[in-house]
């Protein structure tokens, strides 16, 4: 009995102490070491692919585990093109034809199943280096007609020399059938492991942007082909072959990441959280030593306080975890709770947070959080679907509607004025925008859009489109979302200067998209975010070839644009280019395709322990050069995992 | 002698209907809850004729603003008036809550009564189709049809259009949904009625089954469709402000749901009206429609008088 009691006496106790052991260790992130960053996302990664990235959220996770050739330098104004996983810039003929790049010698894919096991046996799975055999690869799956590799292809359809036939050829082959990747591509060649050597139809003075579209042109090892997208595990620790008819060729799985990047993705839960860990064998890759000098409104990178880890080896943060949190409300609370390091500002608070003069305000830097500013080359539009039978035929109708939307207002009202009014459609840090000037319909003025709307009455009439004589009710697609509600309220009141019935329809990221490219849409609010920096990553958006590329989703069709479309896209910088750049700019301010909206500027917060925080305004994969005081992060009681 | 007063009463004989109206009139908070009721009506049959074109209304100077004199119930993110809205909404949840029960009550009669008054494979019928009506989630049925009906109009062009996407889907899919429990309790009483000897003597006068249901059955559920109508009423109110909330409520006017989603993250700056006048209308009305509906289930229910 004696027994009994003190066996039960110890078991109460034990289970008394065992929670608070428990959160103890939690809390002091045992079992996790090394620095955390915590961030959020809030929109859906649809692509785990690099050839099928084509979003910001699936470009700005998947540039931590992929890396292309070239990238941008992280510090330096105006952006400038550096190497990467290349040894150093390309050899371009003197026809600007032919484009020969050396790769670095002794760069890793992440350890994977797809490379067999070790044989030091140190590790688990095997690695192996890159060769410019993967780039191939790489670049003849972004050509596969059977990937869905929409802005990927956008950008070499046309260019690579034999490129296109090997699409064609691609048609022929069962979607599963991988032996198409052995068809060679007359412009593509890989003549030693590491010299790739790239032939293009026609110059292309871009190319190199497009290079340096961070991960969507990363090298894919053929092995993740042949293991993971043709062989499934038999459930006893072996291998068998996919069935050709049940393959599926996009890589969508985490275990089927392979890439090069800093980090090495861990988890991947869609639409709740995905991790990434350091990569213990990633690359000599050093923080730069130079930045941007001082100018006007800034005191410089040095100053700053960007160059104090100049030349130390990154990365600097050892995991980093990304939840999915939707709400902006909810990811605000995260970040008062230290849960989060990084965050922008919800429209609601901006005012308490922010002075009027745009500085943050003195009891917010009192908690020791700083903001960033920045203006990123994105214009946010409302597209007009040119093969639309209402909006595609009456071209007063889409003037009538610029003309009446108060884009000052809207940028006032739902975006506390972070950003300004967007008067073209190329951004107003890029050369053209000033010498095209404003477009003469991208301007608040009600008595002109009144007139319009007549005119439209009367194109509409003349194609049998109006109902019972008035213009039918048009349908306005936009993202969910809190603030999405207040914006069609607001668009509803523009709408309704000119009589006309607006019916918003709510779609999430994903469908949005995907109406988009189906053209299952009349009208649709949406952005562009520069790909490199020159105005002709705008002016794509409008060649007609590029309707079924994916990147003119306003359908538009214009022989004179194209004609003049074709002539810049092989013209070198010139005063001459900059002509054909200002008659482009023009003639979609006159036909009115879309309606540019702003150019956002975007306010960034984050904690003092967050240091070399510089938004880069066109590449992504930055993450690295990322440092956390994890003291001062451990003093002021953020979460350390 | 004295003569108590209560003998000498001459005994009154009223009948049901009567009888009920009169024990609502009796009771003070029947009476106050019905005059909550009429007020909304009032509000929702007039707002929309009093403030006109909603889809127009903005004062982009008066944005954010607490309440005033000039505006009771402060302004939006819109510069527009809290009340309006409120009244808008009112006239949004009242013609969903009406108009849901114009669909769902007669589908929920005319399916219990055929089913409890003929019996066998018809009511084998009504029973299956109703089971597996309410093993679905409702507010999930709710959103799987506003989802089908996004780009459905009826009768295009014609007099009868019916665009479903916006309140008319609201309405049609809460009244597809909500004529369960109306079908379940006239089921049952149909079943109880049909045995009476009304119906025999109706049967014996040589009356056909579709005569005898419509005029001696159905008059005689007449009860149990007004207390269902008061009660589901409420629950449409609710679903609506759901819906709305979801985004897949009413579009081109203000409603209760859509307006706390909208105000949701003004709370964390202050900003309380808006939310605060959304949920306070809506408790309001569903607290009348509540007791209301309890008191008017007493009185026309003699069996639960004395409960």
């Amino acid at each position: 009995m004696k027994w009994f009691y003190i066996l039960s006496t110890a078991l109460v106790a034990t289970l008394v102490a065992l929670p608070l052991f428990v959160l103890h260790t939690a809390g002091s992130g045992i079992g996790a070491p090394g620095v955390v960053y915590n961030a959020i996302y809030s929109a859906d990664v649809k692509s785990l692919d690099p050839a099928t990235c084509g979003d910001v959220t699936s470009s700005t996770i998947q540039a931590n585990f992929y890396e292309g050739l070239y990238t941008y330098h992280y510090l330096k104004r105006p952006v400038e093109v550096v190497e990467q996983l290349a040894s150093g810039m390309p050899q371009v003929s003197a026809d600007g034809l032919t484009y020969t790049i050396r790769l670095k010698k002794g760069i890793l894919y992440h350890r994977n199943p797809c490379f067999g096991k070790d044989p030091a046996g140190r590790h688990g799975w095997n690695t192996r280096t890159v060769v410019a055999q993967d780039f191939v690869l790489s670049l003849k799956r972004v050509a596969d007609y059977h990937v869905n590799t929409g802005l990927a292809w956008a950008f070499l359809a046309d260019r690579i020399v034999g490129l296109d036939a090997y699409r064609e050829k691609t048609r022929q082959f069962r979607i599963g059938d991988f032996s198409r990747y052995d068809i060679p591509v007359e412009g593509i060649a890989a003549p030693d492991s590491f010299t790739l050597v790239l032939r293009l139809t026609a110059p292309f003075p871009q190319f190199i942007y497009v290079l340096a579209m961070n991960n969507v042109y990363a090298p894919v090892p053929r092995e993740v082909v042949d293991y993971h997208l043709s062989t499934t595990s038999d459930g006893r620790g072996g291998r068998v072959s996919i069935p050709v008819q049940d393959r599926v060729p996009e890589i969508m799985e985490q275990e089927q990441v392979v890439g090069t990047g800093p980090y090495i993705l861990t988890t991947f839960k869609r639409k709740w959280s995905i991790a990434m860990e350091r990569n213990p064998e990633y690359r000599e890759d050093f923080y730069p030593a130079e930045g941007e000098g001082p100018s006007a409104g800034y005191e410089g990178d040095k100053a700053a306080g960007l160059l104090a880890d100049a030349g130390r080896r990154v990365p600097f943060v050892d995991r980093i975890n990304f939840r999915y949190v939707e709400e902006e409300y909810a990811t605000w609370m995260l970040f008062l709770s230290k849960q989060v390091d990084v965050t922008g500002i919800p429209v609601e608070t901006f005012q308490a947070v922010i002075t009027p003069g745009k500085e943050l305000t003195d009891s917010w830097k009192k908690k020791r959080i700083s903001l960033s500013r920045t203006s990123d080359p994105v214009i946010y539009w409302i597209a007009f679907n040119m093969e639309d039978p209402v909006l595609g035929k009456s071209k007063s109708l889409r003037q009538a509607i610029s003309l009446c939307y108060d884009a000052e207002n809207e940028i006032r009202i739902l975006s506390n004025g972070r950003g300004i009014r967007a008067v073209n459609v190329v951004p107003s840090s890029f050369a053209g925008h000033t010498e095209a000037g404003p477009g003469p319909y991208f301007r608040f003025d009600t008595a002109a859009a009144l007139r319009k709307i007549e005119d439209a009455k009367k194109e509409l009439a003349a194609a049998g489109l109006l109902v019972n004589g008035k213009i039918p009710e048009l349908k306005f697609d936009m993202s969910d979302g809190p603030m999405n509600l207040r914006m069609a309220d607001f668009a509803r009141q523009q709408f309704a200067r000119l009589g006309l019935r607006l019916k918003c329809i709510f779609n999430d990221w994903p469908t949005l998209q995907r109406k988009v490219q189906n053209k299952q849409i009349q009208m649709y609010y949406m952005g562009w975010a520069a790909d490199y920096p020159d105005a002709e990553d705008f002016l794509q958006l409008f060649y007609s070839k590029n309707i079924d590329k994916g990147t003119n989703n306003s359908n538009y069709r214009n022989p004179e644009f194209d004609s003049l479309y074709e002539a810049i896209r092989v013209m070198p910088d010139s005063p001459q280019r900059m002509a054909l750049y200002v008659r482009m700019i023009r003639l979609i301010s006159e036909d009115c395709p879309l309606m540019p909206i702003y150019e956002p500027e975007n306010f960034t917060l984050y904690y003092d322990w967050m240091l070399n925080i510089k938004q880069h305004p066109i590449g992504y994969g930055y993450l690295k050069y990322r440092r956390i005081d994890a003291r001062l992060r451990h003093a002021l009681g953020g979460s350390e995992g | 002698m004295k003569k108590s007063h209560e003998t000498n009463a001459t005994p009154v004989s009223r009948g049901l209907w009567a009888d009920a109206a009169l024990r609502l009139l009796r009771d003070k908070a029947a009476m106050a809850c019905f005059a909550v009721i009429i007020i909304y009506a009032a509000i929702a049959i007039g707002s929309p004729m009093v403030f006109g074109d909603w889809s127009a209304a903005h004062d982009y100077n008066h944005r954010n603003e607490s309440p005033s004199w000039q505006y009771p119930l402060g302004t939006d993110a819109l510069g527009r008036s809290v009340l309006v809205k409120v009244f808008l909404g009112a006239h949004v949840s009242m013609t969903v809550g009406f108009m849901s029960n114009v669909i769902a009550l007669p589908l929920g009669i005319l399916l219990g009564a055929l089913g409890g008054f003929f019996g066998r494979r018809i009511d084998d019928f009504v029973v299956w189709l109703y089971t597996t009506l309410a093993s679905i989630p409702g507010i999930i049925l709710l959103i799987a049809l506003k989802f089908a009906f996004a780009d459905k109009v009826l009768f295009p062009g014609s007099f009868f259009e019916l665009d479903l996407s916006g309140m008319a889907g609201v309405y049609v899919a809460l009244g597809l949904t909500s004529w369960v429990g109306t079908c379940r309790l006239v089921r049952a009483e149909t079943m109880k009625l049909k045995e009476l000897d009304f119906v025999l003597a109706a049967r014996a006068t040589g009356r056909g089954n579709l005569a005898i249901m419509f005029h001696h059955i159905v008059p005689n559920l007449m009860h149990i469709a007004i207390i269902n109508f008061s009660l589901g009423f409420v629950g449409a109110i609710g679903a609506e402000v759901i819906l709305s909330f979801l985004n897949l409520g009413v579009q081109n006017l203000p409603s209760w749901g859509k307006m706390i989603n909208e105000a949701r993250m003004d709370l964390i700056v202050g900003r309380w009206w808006e939310l605060t006048a959304a949920a306070g209308a809506t408790f309001i009305i569903v607290l009348a429609w509540n007791i209301f509906g309890d008191r008017l289930r007493d009185a026309l229910d003699p069996k639960l008088r004395n409960v």
